[in-house]
């Protein structure tokens, strides 16, 4: 170091060379923002395999997909910024998508009038209050977010069993109720599916949050430097819990969707592997395990990315193992070429 | 009884990053037996030096002597296996496992073996023993000592390996006062043991009671080798500064006043550490808390903040009476609080400056659902880089791109973005280089000026007779002694701190 700490005194040793700065700076923003470059190469990659990939029917079919995964990764994003983790995503995505299907079905809401509305509050309100239960046992009670989010991925997991009985619940779509839910995952205005229209404004929201409000910033700082931000007088517990009770509210958000799409709810097979891609796609997205670090724009490329790979070895009908194998290889490669940038910049 | 004069000697090292020079035709010489301080402000060169002499860098040019013959030192190893070990601030000890398996961890690996547990424990204890720490129990996880017994067992594990050069980088930074003094017995010993060691710390003190001769750089520059015992506290800072010590504290403006009481504890007490603590702070005043490491002034100050809970005594802030429940507490009341440990408690090293600066205070540029102003505070962010004199041209840059005295103006700006009165300053100047602890002196006096109450901890005797318009002494968790600025002097304060 030695000679580097003086980076700011009389010794002027750097910032003041402006040749080479061009295409150094080109190459640090392509490490830094690997993502994006990944997902560029990936589409011409994907153009050149499959005429088909470009056409309008495919890109709104990739929106689509990922209109859940997209909500779901937003909340993710929010509680990895904190340091944190929330592996009970899938969980608390098939939980809520049981309790609109549960709530219209089993209950009886959909012969209702304020039935749906009802349904969709209950099942968003579901997903919300396990995340505050996250929130709660992380943030005031200390506790290691890995933990207590694996348990709770059990014991979410276990309600929806308990509440289904380990059945499926199959919504009867004669009744006007249930259509107006499957109409919305289904119908499109001005060929934009009404859930890709949900998924923009989400990021639209969740990206203005996180950019230019305090919540946002503070959240960020408190994954940072925990200790530095409470010993500035913030409160931040209240940032943390915050992060796992709004995380499980967007999982209530596409537990509705997930049930909208399939006109049923089962606790086996529903959103499974939502903890997993989530996760991927924020840390491709740049953000660190460690916390402060990642962004919504980036997270939404995160998404993508995978979402691209899995259209595109579809299209060319690669097996389903292989393309395990292959995005497991995009996920090493973007964290490769984020440690690459990070240790880059430490040096220079 | 040798046929070499040093046990180690580094002629003309030479070293460059980037075409700029870290070290330039440096030398240093230590005697076999002696310890030798390297001293210099940060960034002068001494790291980079033992970096080369371990192995970890390489130099560009120079030649090293170990006991009289020319080596080549490529890596690591091959510092190992000249006799070189480097005691870091940051020790290498494998936390679980027990003080033997640690001394004699390069063993394990070499050669799959059946672990010999007793001859181990026993080897252990002889060299425990060897260096006058055979109260150490060998079974002892390492995470169950106390960070001293860290350091010994760190400095035994070095000699296991037949070390005769041992580097000691700001040991006593971790250390209390009786820690220290064993630190102290444990190098005298390695002294009477042959061992050359090379002793870097920015502790003027320590270095005058523990050192036989010092090295000075400066800038990546050989400035001078001096015994001990020929210089005293201003002429070696004089070297290592280039300036003398009347100038290292800046005058004070004379039209200073000294206002109401801003701050004052009653009685206080708080676990073991807090007994009995009383004193005022006011407004326009710099109070220093001094005492010796473990006298109880942190926790006083946690006590304070309502980190720690106070088991008695009274807060007023600004006359009224007050309890303080935490740290958010205490800032909304409208004390700022400055932690000694800047990197891990003072700043967001990867956020930008401005963040860093603005966070605290947020809430003043926040509309509706806490949408953030950009504009305004930007301003706010800009004005106070200026007000503290933060070396940045863009504060949308990372803290961590600062230099560490940079860094703790920033984390002070934050605290004066947020409007707080009351500055509570712990360490101020800790890890920032000669250059930069002159202008937060500054600062400290340029805020006191405009009536701002600042209490400062620091452990450097020089600092609060430099800085200080009273200062009060602890010994033991209580309060023993409050010095007015004409009466203060080391003689003084160490009187009052070790109760003579």
């Amino acid at each position: 170091m030695g000679i580097f700490t003086r980076k700011d005194g009389s010794v002027s040793l750097r910032g003041d060379e402006a040749p080479a700065k061009d295409s150094s700076q080109i190459v640090r923003f392509l490490f830094k923002y690997n993502a994006l470059l990944i997902l560029v190469i990936m589409f011409i990659v994907a153009t050149l395999l499959s005429p088909v990939f470009l056409s309008p029917e495919n890109m709104i079919n990739i929106l689509r997909q990922q209109s859940t995964f997209m909500m779901v990764a937003l909340g993710m994003l929010m509680v990895m910024l904190t340091g944190g983790i929330d592996l009970s995503v899938s969980s608390t995505v098939a939980v809520s998508s049981i309790m609109v299907a549960h709530m219209l079905k089993v209950v009886g809401w959909e012969n209702e009038p304020w039935g749906l509305t009802a349904a969709i509050i209950i099942a968003i309100l579901t997903g919300f209050a396990f995340g505050a239960v996250n929130g709660f046992l992380v943030a005031k009670l200390n506790m290691p977010a890995f933990i207590v989010t694996l348990a709770m991925m059990y014991a979410v997991r276990g309600v929806a069993f308990i509440i289904t009985d380990a059945t499926t619940i199959l919504l009867d779509q004669s009744v006007p109720a249930v259509q107006a839910l499957i109409g919305f995952a289904t119908g499109s205005a001005a060929s934009i599916p009404y859930p890709v229209i949900l998924m923009i404004v989400m990021v639209v929201i969740v990206g203005l949050i996180m950019h230019f409000t305090s919540f946002g910033r503070l959240l960020t700082a408190v994954g940072s430097n925990e200790t530095a931000v409470q010993l500035a007088g913030i409160n931040s517990k209240k940032y943390k819990f915050w992060a796992y009770a709004i995380c499980g509210a967007l999982c209530g958000v596409a537990g509705v969707i997930v049930t909208a799409r399939s006109g049923s709810a089962t606790a086996l097979t529903t959103a499974v592997n939502y903890d997993m891609t989530t996760i991927a796609a924020v840390v491709i997205g740049g953000a660190s395990l460690k916390g402060g670090e990642g962004n919504v724009p980036m997270t939404v490329v995160g998404v993508f990315v995978l979402a691209v790979i899995g259209n595109i070895m579809n299209l060319v009908s690669l097996g389903v193992y292989p393309q395990l194998v292959v995005k497991a290889l995009i996920i090493i490669l973007a964290v490769l070429l984020k440690s690459i940038s990070s240790k880059a910049t430490n040096t220079l | 009884m040798t046929d070499f004069e040093y046990a180690v000697e580094m002629r003309n090292i030479s070293k460059s990053f980037d075409g700029v020079h870290a070290l330039d035709g440096v030398k240093l010489a230590v005697k076999q037996g002696e310890v030798h301080a390297l001293m210099g402000e940060n960034g002068a060169g001494k790291s980079t030096l033992i970096k080369i002499l371990s192995g970890a860098y390489q130099a560009d040019a120079g030649e090293v002597f170990i006991k009289g013959k020319n080596v080549e030192i490529r890596n690591t190893k091959d510092g190992n296996d000249n006799g070189i070990a480097v005691i870091y601030q940051e020790f290498a000890l494998v936390p679980h496992l027990s003080v033997a398996e640690n001394i004699f961890i390069d063993e394990f690996g070499v050669k799959y073996q059946k672990i010999n547990w007793k001859d181990l424990r026993a080897r252990a204890r002889e060299a425990l023993e060897a260096i006058g720490f055979g109260d150490i129990d060998p079974r002892t996880p390492v995470n169950e000592l106390s960070v001293a017994y860290q350091q010994v067992v760190e400095i035994c594990k070095a000699l296991s390996r037949d070390t005769d050069i041992l580097v000691l980088d700001e040991p006593t930074a971790v250390l209390t006062t009786r820690e220290v003094e064993k630190l102290f017995f444990l190098i005298n010993g390695l002294k009477e043991r042959g061992v050359a060691v090379i002793y870097i710390s920015h502790r003027l003190e320590e270095v005058f009671r523990i050192t036989d001769r010092i090295t000075v750089f400066k800038d990546g520059k050989y400035v001078d080798t001096v015994n001990t015992k020929d210089v005293d506290d201003k002429k070696l800072v004089s070297m290592m500064i280039g300036r003398d010590l009347a100038s290292f504290f800046p005058e004070r403006d004379e039209r200073q006043k000294v206002g109401d009481v801003a701050l004052k504890v009653e009685n206080i007490r708080a676990g073991r550490a807090v007994r009995d603590v009383s004193f005022e702070l006011r407004q326009g005043e710099v109070l220093g808390l001094s005492g010796l490491v473990g006298a109880g002034r942190t926790e006083t100050l946690r006590a304070i903040l309502g980190v720690d809970t106070l088991d008695g005594g009274k807060v007023w802030l600004n006359g009224k009476v007050v309890s303080i429940k935490s740290a958010q507490d205490a800032f909304s009341k409208g004390i700022g609080f400055l932690p000694e440990d800047r990197k891990n408690q003072g700043v967001l090293l990867r956020m930008p400056i401005k963040y860093n600066i603005t966070f605290s205070c947020i809430q003043k540029f926040t509309k509706f659902f806490g949408w953030i102003m950009q504009k305004a505070e930007t301003v706010l962010a800009m004005s106070m880089r200026d007000k503290v004199g933060i070396k940045t041209n863009n504060i949308n840059n990372p803290v961590s791109s600062l230099s560490g005295g940079n860094q703790q103006k920033v984390a002070i700006a934050r605290i004066l973005a947020s409007d707080s009165k009351i500055l509570i300053l712990d360490e101020p100047t800790r890890g920032v280089d000669v250059g930069a602890k002159m202008e937060i002196f500054k600062l400290i006096n340029e805020l006191v000026y405009q009536q701002y109450a600042v209490l400062m901890i620091s452990s450097e005797m020089i600092e609060i007779i430099g800085m200080c318009d009273r200062a009060i002494v602890f010994r033991e968790g209580r309060t023993v002694g409050e010095i007015k600025k004409d009466e203060l002097s080391e003689e003084v304060l160490i009187h009052y701190a070790m109760g003579l």
